[in-house]
């Protein structure tokens, strides 16, 4: 009876070993591992023409290799790959997925239905349109300071949000989420290639803009950071204002966006007021601003000019599109859920008549090493 | 001692008669074809026909020539006294312990253990004389129990010398021994010494309890007697301790614990045995707290790491290449282009081979150990590098995992079977098995105990004099209860720092 007992309990304890979850054993030699995917519109009559990096583990060095493949759905070209040849593919260090903008404008969901139904590739890689022709061409690009360009393109885009603040950083989560939201349109970053006399190079340059899941424009990279303004994702990166007697640039060092949405007489608007400390790091201007007068001044005219810039977006946005690339929607929908029942499915004809008012302080803390103007022959 | 079966020989019991040479050729008969016994015949007129009888090389040879032949022999009592066995156990021998008995059994055990045994003439008893005296090892550092800092001595062979060592660290008559005798063929003397007042009634009760109900033929070591008391004996844990070190018994003593000494062990039992005394150090309470806190953190750091990390490493690339930072897969991956095993085995045959030459390192001669040491760090390791035949990053885990299994040497047993264990479960399942594992391993470790205390004790409550020597070792004047269910007499010292 105790024999019984005992082997019951241990069938029980190997099935809950055996008959759990999805996992394998797979040597990690035996697969490629892809870091970065370009989509582009099929060629020969195939829906797809994807473009896959891999880390090249043949020889010393760890380099970068590409194959393409063709197919009808996205796992068809990934499942093409090994019939030339390849081992198989896996998605879970893939980082960064680059779109063609022809396929774009025909709508993104298709392309990315399989990432996200597949376990292996993760929901934060980035995604990013490329303006070029072709998607394939941006991996074709070499890189310079990696040695896998995909991996040169993610680093760039995640230390963008802390340098530069000029381009948005889209994970795939936050695609999906965008997507199927009615209060917010997708955007997602871009990426193109500049051509110089001798050489070329990536460069991330600005914003592409959805309607729905289908791209219908761009907006540049100096606009892009007012948008990252209004969108609160301003971590970093420089705030150039225009002085009567010359540039001055300040530092962002924390920036803070708060947006209230308010309904009066039924006419929706937003509030938007932003909290910014800076650092003023140059100085172009022939006056000497280093006076608290001065700083105050700055602060001033900084604060102008950013109220205005992001104005003129809304404006300009509102008057070109009736998609809420600035996510106000959402915002309805979190403080105001009656409102939204009612207006959900009519937000396309709300959002160019949405009146914003824009705010801004900025506080400069400190003139870094510099207390005083460099002055010639004085 | 279920000393029930007469091992002494067939010829049946001794019966002292008053004839002398009926007695000795009773003891003759009992000696029959030993060598070593000695028969020496006295010849005291006064007293008349007597022997001694002993064990040649048992006894210390000056202290019978003159403290048991010489006063015989010059022993002239007055005419009108008579001689009885009183007058010469009382007035004439020397030795510092003399007993009188015709007990068969006494008789016997007294003269393999080097006493001596003197008969008269006309007389049905014998006097036992102690006269013990053979060599042994003197007191020196134990080798596997090395301290930096603090008391050197070490136990040995010698059950009397070992008492000693600790009767002279706790001077008090509270200090309890009572002998017991183990193995029917080698009575070997033992003793259990605790603190009376201190002592939890419950496990020394247990203890004598434990130790009556088996019965072996011989005790050659203190272990003998560990595998029959432990509880749990096909755990893999220790439920009793060991230790070499006179000071290391005395404070466990000193905590309620009862010691358990062998003759012929320098190994001396103490229980009940905490998990956390595997990764206590004697040095601990020497040196530093902070440091000894570092130290002992260290070792509990280095525990899980010996037990776990080959077989998260077997799960990280085998199973889970998603959690491993890029850069790494990247170079695990290229590191593994062209060796020949997957990973599972690799590891399984490094682990093997570095327990071969654990093993032998542990027993070679001194000689053999630069031999070894080039054949294991440049064969073994470079060599199969660079041959392909193992992969670089497996040699550190192997590495890292051996260098971690040695840092506590008392639970060195538990940690290599657990490497295995894990490292199978690892290879089958991915993490999901190892968890599986860990919490077999968790459920074991909280449902064992050591006579009667949980060895897990302390951990699962949270007061501040519970956690003082778990993870760190809290300065002395913190110390202020003994450990939980260790003592009756929980209070330790009211101890206060003497502050300005």
């Amino acid at each position: 009876m105790k024999t019984a007992k005992r082997l019951c309990i241990l069938i029980l304890v190997m099935n809950m070993m055996l008959l759990s979850g999805c996992w394998n054993y797979h040597e990690l030699e035996d697969m490629s591992l892809v870091t970065g995917v370009a989509i582009d519109k099929g060629i020969n009559g195939d829906t797809y023409h994807l473009t896959f990096e891999f880390v090249d583990l043949t020889g010393d060095q760890i380099k970068s290799k590409l194959v393409e493949s063709d197919g009808n759905t996205i796992y068809d070209c990934i499942r093409n790959v090994t019939g030339k040849g390849e081992k198989k593919l896996n998605f879970t260090e893939c980082k960064v997925i680059i779109i063609s903008q022809d396929l774009a404008s025909q709508g993104i969901s298709p392309s990315l239905a399989w990432y996200i139904r597949d376990h292996e590739p993760r929901m934060n890689l980035n995604l990013i349109i490329s303006k070029e022709k072709t998607a394939n061409e941006i991996l074709q690009e070499k890189p310079i300071t990696d040695e896998l360009i995909s991996l040169e393109i993610w680093k760039a885009l995640n230390r963008n949000v802390t340098t530069l603040g000029k381009v948005p950083c889209v994970e795939l989560y936050q695609a999906i989420n965008m997507l199927s939201d009615n209060g917010i349109s997708l955007i997602l970053p871009t990426i193109r290639i500049e051509k110089f006399s001798t050489s070329t190079a990536l460069v991330l340059d600005g914003t592409a803009l959805f309607e729905g899941e289908k791209l219908f424009g761009y907006l540049d990279s100096e606009k892009t950071k007012y948008l990252l303004f209004i969108k609160n994702q301003i971590d970093g990166g420089l705030l150039l204002s225009d002085n009567d007697s010359g540039n001055l640039c300040l530092e962002v060092v924390e920036s803070n966006t708060k947006l209230t949405p308010k309904i009066e007489n039924n006419e929706p608007s937003v509030d938007i007021k932003i909290k910014m400390r800076a650092m003023l790091s140059e100085d172009q201007s022939s006056t000497d601003h280093n006076t608290s007068d001065g700083i105050k001044k700055v602060e001033r005219e900084a604060e102008k000019t950013l109220t205005n810039s992001i104005s003129d977006l809304i404006k300009s946005v509102q008057s070109q599109t009736t998609s809420d690339i600035f996510g106000f929607g959402t915002l309805f929908y979190q403080n105001y859920p009656e409102y939204w029942k009612k207006e959900k499915l009519k937000w396309k004809e709300q959002f160019p008549k949405l009146k914003c008012t824009v705010s801004a302080s900025i506080k400069i803390e400190n003139t870094e090493l510099l207390k005083q103007k460099i002055k010639v022959g004085g | 001692m279920g000393n029930s079966e007469n091992t002494n020989g067939a010829q049946g019991k001794i019966k002292f008669t008053k004839q002398i040479q009926e007695n000795i050729r009773q003891i003759k008969n009992e000696f029959a074809k030993d060598q070593t016994l000695v028969l020496r015949r006295l010849e005291n007129p006064d007293v008349g026909e007597s022997y001694i009888v002993y064990i040649d090389g048992m006894v210390n040879n000056r202290l019978i020539n003159q403290d048991v032949i010489r006063p015989f022999l010059e022993f002239h009592p007055e005419p009108h006294e008579p001689v009885t066995l009183d007058v010469i156990q009382n007035q004439v021998m020397l030795s510092n312990s003399v007993e009188r008995t015709s007990d068969h059994d006494k008789l016997i055990q007294a003269i393999v253990y080097g006493d001596t045994l003197l008969l008269i003439d006309g007389i049905e008893e014998a006097l036992i004389l102690n006269t013990k005296g053979w060599t042994s090892r003197s007191i020196s550092e134990p080798e596997n129990e090395k301290v930096l800092r603090g008391p050197r001595e070490g136990f040995t062979e010698s059950i009397m010398t070992n008492l000693s060592l600790i009767r002279r660290r706790i001077r008090t008559s509270d200090l309890k021994m009572e002998f017991e005798t183990f193995g029917t063929r080698t009575n070997t003397k033992a003793c259990i010494c605790y603190l009376d007042s201190v002592v939890n009634k419950d496990v020394l009760d247990e203890l004598k309890k434990r130790i009556h109900m088996f019965s072996i033929d011989g005790t050659l070591d203190s272990n003998y007697i560990n595998e029959f008391i432990k509880d749990s004996p096909y755990s893999p844990f220790k439920t009793v301790g060991t230790s070499e070190k006179p000071d290391a018994v005395a404070a466990k003593i000193l905590e309620g614990r009862v010691a358990l000494f062998v003759d012929g062990s320098p190994s001396v039992i103490t229980v009940p045995y905490l998990f956390v005394e595997n990764f206590q150090s004697d040095e601990d309470y020497y040196l530093n707290y902070y440091f000894a806190s570092i130290n002992r953190i260290l070792r509990y750091l280095a525990f899980i790491l010996a037990i776990s990390i080959p077989a998260v490493y077997v799960a990280l690339t085998t199973f889970h290449h998603e959690m491993l930072p890029l850069a790494l897969t990247m170079s695990i991956s290229k590191a593994r282009q062209g060796v020949p095993f997957p990973t599972a085995i690799e590891m399984t045959i490094m682990l093997v081979v570095f327990e071969m030459l654990r093993e032998s390192g542990a027993r070679m001669p001194g000689s053999m150990g630069q031999a070894l040491s080039i054949v294991g760090a440049l064969v073994m390791g470079q060599a199969a590098v660079s041959a392909k035949i193992v992969s670089a990053p497996m040699i550190i885990i192997v590495a890292v995992a051996g260098i971690c299994g040695v840092m506590s040497p008392r639970i060195k047993g538990a940690t290599i079977l657990l490497r295995f264990i894990f490292l199978v479960m690892a290879s089958f399942f991915g993490l999901y098995g190892f968890m599986f594992a860990v919490l077999a391993l968790m459920i074991h470790l909280y449902s064992i105990s050591s006579f009667g205390v949980p060895i897990m004790n302390s951990s699962y409550t949270n007061t501040r004099q519970d956690k003082k020597d778990i993870m760190v070792r809290a300065p002395w004047w913190f110390m202020k209860k003994r450990p939980k269910y260790l003592s009756e007499n929980a209070v330790r010292q009211k101890s206060t720092r003497s502050t300005k």
